[in-house]
């Protein structure tokens, strides 16, 4: 059985590879990886330090290979040190989000009837909530913290997860397989958690990763509007700052540099995304001619 | 499906959607009132203002009144459709609301009627060429315009096209002590709305091209597309009479939702253009506390929300042949 | 070979049409801006940008509509006040509505004598009963406009005859020009139906007696005024006035280099903008000092370490004031260590301060017992051995302040005091530091905009029970200090009043409820080639609730 799932995991990157924008998406998300881990040993510097009275918007140099900002400190440590905060806040709410969707939808469809309808009913509920303004309001009462963007984000984007969840899990009961478990004698947990959710895992994955390039989208947008936490560095604070500083036109490399990793970041979950659901669609290897 | 079925339907719709709407109306209120700061202290940083005059402005706004009290106030005024007035501005709620509403609305609809057209032609040739060079193209562009954020290809916008190319205004609606009326008004304000409606058509673009193409992609996959085919159909005939017309219809959703919440959501762009919209009144409001006006704000954002999902619902339901009432799957 | 050849041209000319799709794009766009661009805006107006935050969103009166940035500057071109401050370095009084004012009685009836030929924009004159009016009117339908300690109850305004006007006051106002008497006078006869709610009355049309009439105003965009020749002052130089507002400090900027403005709102702007527009030859930028100042409340009530005189001296030498000066500031912001501007008479010139002195710091916490127990470079309680931690809240929307509190704390480091930064968002912070009893912040840095006329700023110093409740942040109870303020407040004698004021400024210095900091100058750049005769500070500090710009400023 391991080796089997390992197998498959191999193959599963191999297509992915072979992809085109598959390939991309896997560049990307390793480089950003690496990141993570390798910036603390190699750069350790504390990136919200304050430079020197000199240094204050140079541009991009061989000292500052990314500039710095107005406060003398050098952007490339910020956007760095932004990266692992950003993919940190997004994949943690994307996560929360995707687990309580998941749970959602999968108790709704698989009970159906009074909790089903109670569950929708909560569902729908926050979908009618609006987003956006509802993220500022409560980031604006919560106060600016790395963890109530985090609660915040996640808050609002789940609703959708659940709805798509639950309408996989309805064709999935009809199964006979599920069927004949039932008739078994099977118990409620087990057939929901190892027989109907596998088979909703897929599903499930492409909603993570759109949870999680929602929530990176939506931390730049709290913190660009000044809601997240100033004493942190996130791509979204430098934003911020640069916008709110007026110093926009006067150093477009502290504006540009949080927007190229903003976007490469959600474009290559995105190409990992689009890629895997392409290798996973039935008949994609006979296509290919496997 | 039967007249007589659809009205039962709607109604119960209708109803559901009003209880909602009115748990909406109790948790906001709540929630606002819940949050740490004072209105009335907000208005007055002064130490020449004195406690007891505090008390008394908090008198006039009904905040020294418990909870509860304020909460039947709310809905008593509610019911005879007086939303309240605003603590920051001093006027009635409507009038805060409905100065700033034509200015969100000018700037969303016209981002989405541009990207709605664009989007679906291009999605649309891209799912009907799946695999081709074309759609591989359309489809990189297309994610890459989906993953910039709208307040920073506004950001870019704003240098090239009105600083380095100065030919478009630095932000806001109008073009201020103009005199200008009529024509010459249209104009104004159409040169002040394509930058900002430009970055929101960006993304919508993107989104739109993403769908189409991939409701194009499921359609031609459908039993019927490949039986038409095999009648000897012309491939015209198969594109426009039946996959585009049946591609079209999760789109038809997409925009319903769109519409109900981007007059939320644009506040980035309304941010970064300085853009007078209903996003950055809720943002100003908030700062302020100002709660009558937020709650104003949020009852109309869900009222258009579930007013434009039962619209998209019920039509759906209308027009597509193979719902059926009874049916939960949707 | 000829494969790689025709493969090459082939993508050559794929390159060729992307390039060519984009320029052609770019073209298109470009040309589209151009087309709906609108002509040339006429001669003879003066354009101010503001920053949205100072907008104002409507012309009522709402509760404060005097103290916001833009809402002070309409009132002072829409309505008259009875006098005016003068320049420095005196900022003597100057007649404007009343020609002439004495108080016979050393402050406890203040008599005005107004001239007579004040019309309002509708043609009536403006007489002793808009006066009165408009002093009963604020203070006792808005409750606000009540100046703590100087309240003018009901039918303490009189108008003995149509130019004169009499106050009648509970206690003596001390001081040249009492704040009391800075309001704008409204025309009886439009506001009078709305004597119970002056906020009901839309005020579209903004009646009043001043050198300019609102011409067009639309909510949060901008405000047109248009020149009103029959004040009694002449005819002003400016033909019309316009306010805009813009959304970030960038457009500002650029709104500036492009000329569509020719000065900044009253707040002025940033060091950094500054520099910018510095380059600009059509540009001239005016430093001037500020009226801001800046300085941390001490939450005296928290038990805990904060309470402890030599804690706060020694973080108080811990902070490299001029570092951060120079950084966060430009160097662009003076050092102070009192409320009183350092180039008033009233100033004490020998209070010691607290200089940049970590070897002092270190010492004074060593010999309060402060000591770091466990190596980890913080020092400890000696009583709990807990980490000498002291929590530093702050709002997180000025940007400068973030990065000038973020600096404190690494300096603060340095010396063994670990500071907890939270950053929160205005209300939450308002209402935290208003509430030093029930929240628990040991620092805040907060900031008074006293002006030459700052009486009332001491007024955060008044203990709780003598009244200070609400306002004193640091929760600071110091009885003589109360009595000294009383008497500072009725007292005429500018000799007496001089030593009362040099008292409380020591007092302050060795109590140390209140840490200063820094007072940043303002930043005023200019067209100088667009307009001319700018005065904004007037040989003195550059005070944002002055109209001599307007009545001085010319277009070129």
């Amino acid at each position: 059985m391991q080796k089997r799932n390992l197998k498959m995991t191999q193959e599963f990157f191999k297509l992915l590879w072979d992809h085109r924008m598959g390939k991309m998406g896997l560049i990307i998300l390793s480089l950003f990886l690496v990141i993570t881990f390798v910036t603390p040993l190699v750069k350790n510097v504390d990136p919200k330090k304050s430079g020197n009275v000199e240094d204050v918007l140079v541009p991009p140099s061989t000292k500052f290979w990314l500039g710095t900002d107005d406060l003398g400190r050098d952007v490339l440590t910020q956007i760095l040190y932004g990266a692992r905060i950003s993919l940190a806040v997004g994949c943690l709410a994307g996560l929360i989000s995707i687990t309580i969707g998941s749970l959602f939808g999968l108790f709704a469809g698989f009970y159906g009837g009074k909790i089903e309808e109670l569950l929708m009913r909560i569902v729908e509920f926050f979908m009618m909530l609006p987003g956006l303004p509802l993220m500022i309001v409560l980031a604006a009462i919560l106060g600016p913290s790395i963890w109530n963007t985090i609660f915040v984000v996640s808050l609002v984007n789940w609703p959708s997860t659940a709805r798509v969840v639950r309408s996989q899990v309805l064709s999935i009961k009809k199964r006979p397989f599920v069927e004949a478990s039932r008739c078994i004698g099977a118990g409620d947990i087990y057939l929901i958690f190892k027989l109907i959710l596998p088979n909703v895992i897929p599903i499930i994955f492409a909603q993570a990763v759109l949870m999680i390039t929602w929530s990176i989208y939506s931390e730049a947008v709290l913190s660009f509007l000044g809601l997240g936490d100033p004493t942190r560095v996130t791509w979204g604070t430098m934003l911020h700052f640069s916008f709110a500083s007026g110093s926009m036109g006067e150093a477009p490399w502290w504006v540009i540099s949080p927007i190229v990793g903003i976007v490469t970041l959600i474009l290559g979950f995105t190409f990992f995304a689009t890629a895997a659901s392409d290798i996973t669609k039935p008949g994609y290897r006979e296509k290919r001619g496997l | 499906m039967e007249f007589k079925e659809f009205i039962g339907f709607a109604s119960q719709k209708v109803i559901a959607t009003i209880i909602v709407i009115l748990a909406i109306t109790s948790v906001n209120f709540v929630m606002f009132r819940m949050a740490p700061g004072d209105p009335v202290r907000m208005m007055f940083k002064d130490p020449r203002i004195g406690a007891e005059e505090m008390q008394l402005v908090r008198e006039k706004f009904g905040l020294d009144k418990s909870m509860p009290v304020q909460f039947l106030t709310y809905i008593k005024e509610l019911s005879k459709g007086n939303l309240g007035t605003s603590f920051w501005q001093r006027r009635p709620v409507t009038e805060v609301i409905l100065d700033r509403l034509p200015n969100t609305l000018k700037l969303v609809l016209t981002a989405l009627c541009i990207a709605t057209i664009i989007g679906t032609l291009l999605g649309a040739m891209a799912g009907w060429k799946s695999g081709s060079r074309f759609d591989s193209t359309v489809m990189t562009l297309s994610l890459s315009a989906y993953s910039v954020p709208a307040f920073a290809m506004g950001m870019v916008l704003m240098l090239l096209f009105a600083y380095v190319f100065p030919v478009f205004p630095l932000g806001g609606i109008h073009t201020p002590a103009s005199g200008f009326t009529g024509f010459a008004l249209m104009k104004d304000t159409l040169w002040h709305l394509v930058l900002p409606a430009t970055s929101l058509t960006f993304w919508f673009t993107g989104e739109y091209v993403l769908l189409t193409r991939n409701s194009m992609i499921d359609v031609l996959d459908q039993d019927y597309i490949t039986t038409a085919r095999v009648k000897g159909i012309g491939e015209k005939q198969v594109l426009y009479k039946h996959a585009l017309r049946n591609a079209l219809l999760p789109v038809v959703t997409a925009t319903g939702i769109h519409i109900a919440f981007a007059i939320g959501g644009v506040i980035e762009a309304e941010t970064v253009f300085s853009w007078p919209g209903l996003g950055r009144l809720t943002y100003e409001a908030v700062l302020k506390r100002d709660y009558p006006l937020l709650q104003g704000i949020f009852l109309f954002f869900s009222l258009s929300i579930v007013v434009i999902n039962l619209i998209v619902d019920l039509t759906y339901r209308f027009i597509d042949p193979r719902i059926k009432l009874g049916d939960k799957d949707n | 070979m000829k494969d790689s050849l025709f493969s090459r041209s082939i993508t050559r000319s794929k390159m060729f049409v992307k390039i060519a799709t984009i320029s052609l794009l770019l073209v298109v766009f470009v040309a589209l801006g151009s087309t709906l661009q609108a002509a040339e805006k006429p001669s003879g107006r003066f354009t101010t940008g503001w920053l949205s935050s100072a907008a104002l969103e409507s012309t009522r009166c709402t509760y404060n509509w005097l103290y916001n940035g833009m809402g002070a500057a309409f009132t002072m071109l829409t309505y008259d006040q009875l006098w005016w401050i003068g320049p420095g370095p005196d900022y003597e009084p100057q007649p404007w509505v009343a020609t002439s004012w004495e108080t016979p009685d050393d402050g406890k009836t203040w008599i005005f004598h107004l001239r007579k030929d004040a019309k309002f924009h509708d043609g009536t004159p403006l007489t002793a009963k808009d006066v009165v009016f408009t002093m009963e009117y604020l203070t006792k339908s808005v409750p606000a406009f009540k100046w703590h300690g100087t309240m003018i109850e009901e039918g303490s305004a009189k108008a003995i005859d149509d130019y004169t006007v009499t106050f009648t006051l509970p206690t003596p106002l001390g001081g040249k020009y009492p704040a009391a008497f800075w309001i704008p006078i409204l025309p009886k006869h439009i506001f009078e139906p709305y004597k119970d709610d002056i906020t009901k009355f839309p005020n579209e049309k903004a009646i009043g007696s001043g050198p300019y009439k609102l011409k067009e105003f639309k909510s949060g965009e901008y405000m047109w005024f248009v020149a009103n020749e029959n004040h009694f002052s002449g005819a002003p130089k400016l033909a019309e006035v316009v306010f805009r507002t813009y959304g970030s400090a960038d457009a500002q900027i650029m709104a500036m280099k492009k000329g569509e403005i020719q000065m900044f709102g009253y707040a002025g702007t940033s060091p950094t903008v500054a520099g910018r527009l510095e380059s600009n030859e059509n540009i001239a930028v005016y430093v001037n000092p500020g009226q801001e100042v800046h300085f941390f409340a001490f939450n005296l009530y928290k038990q805990g370490p904060i309470r402890d005189l030599n804690v706060r001296k020694a973080l108080m030498h811990g902070i490299n004031k001029k570092r951060i000066s120079d950084i966060v500031y430009k160097g662009q912001a003076e050092l102070i260590d009192s409320v009183v501007y350092p180039e008033l008479a009233d100033h004490n010139p020998n209070l010691a301060g607290y200089d940049y002195n970590p070897e002092k710091a270190n010492t004074l916490l060593k010999e309060a017992g402060y000591v770091d127990s466990n190596g980890d470079g913080i020092r400890n309680d000696p009583k709990t051995g807990k980490e000498l931690s002291l929590e530093l809240i702050f709002t997180s929307s000025d940007s400068t302040l973030v990065r000038a509190m973020q600096m404190v704390a690494e300096q603060l480091k340095e010396v063994g005091i670990n500071i907890v930064l939270e950053g929160q968002d205005d209300s939450t912070h308002s209402a935290r530091l208003t509430a030093p009893d029930k929240h628990n912040w040991d620092l805040s840095p907060t900031v008074l905009s006293p002006g030459p006329y700052g009486d009332w700023a001491w007024e955060v110093g008044r203990s709780w029970e003598g009244g200070g409740k609400g306002w004193n942040y640091a929760n600071y109870a110091n009885p003589e200090f109360d009595k000294a303020l009383d008497t500072m407040l009725g007292e005429r004698d500018p000799a007496k009043r001089k030593e009362l004021l040099f008292g409380m400024q020591q007092t302050w210095n060795d109590d140390l409820p209140f840490g200063f900091l820094w007072r940043p100058k303002t930043f005023d750049p200019v067209r100088t080639d667009m307009i001319q005769d700018y005065s904004k500070a007037m040989g003195g500090l550059s005070i944002w609730w002055n109209p001599w710009t307007y009545f001085n400023a010319r277009t070129k």
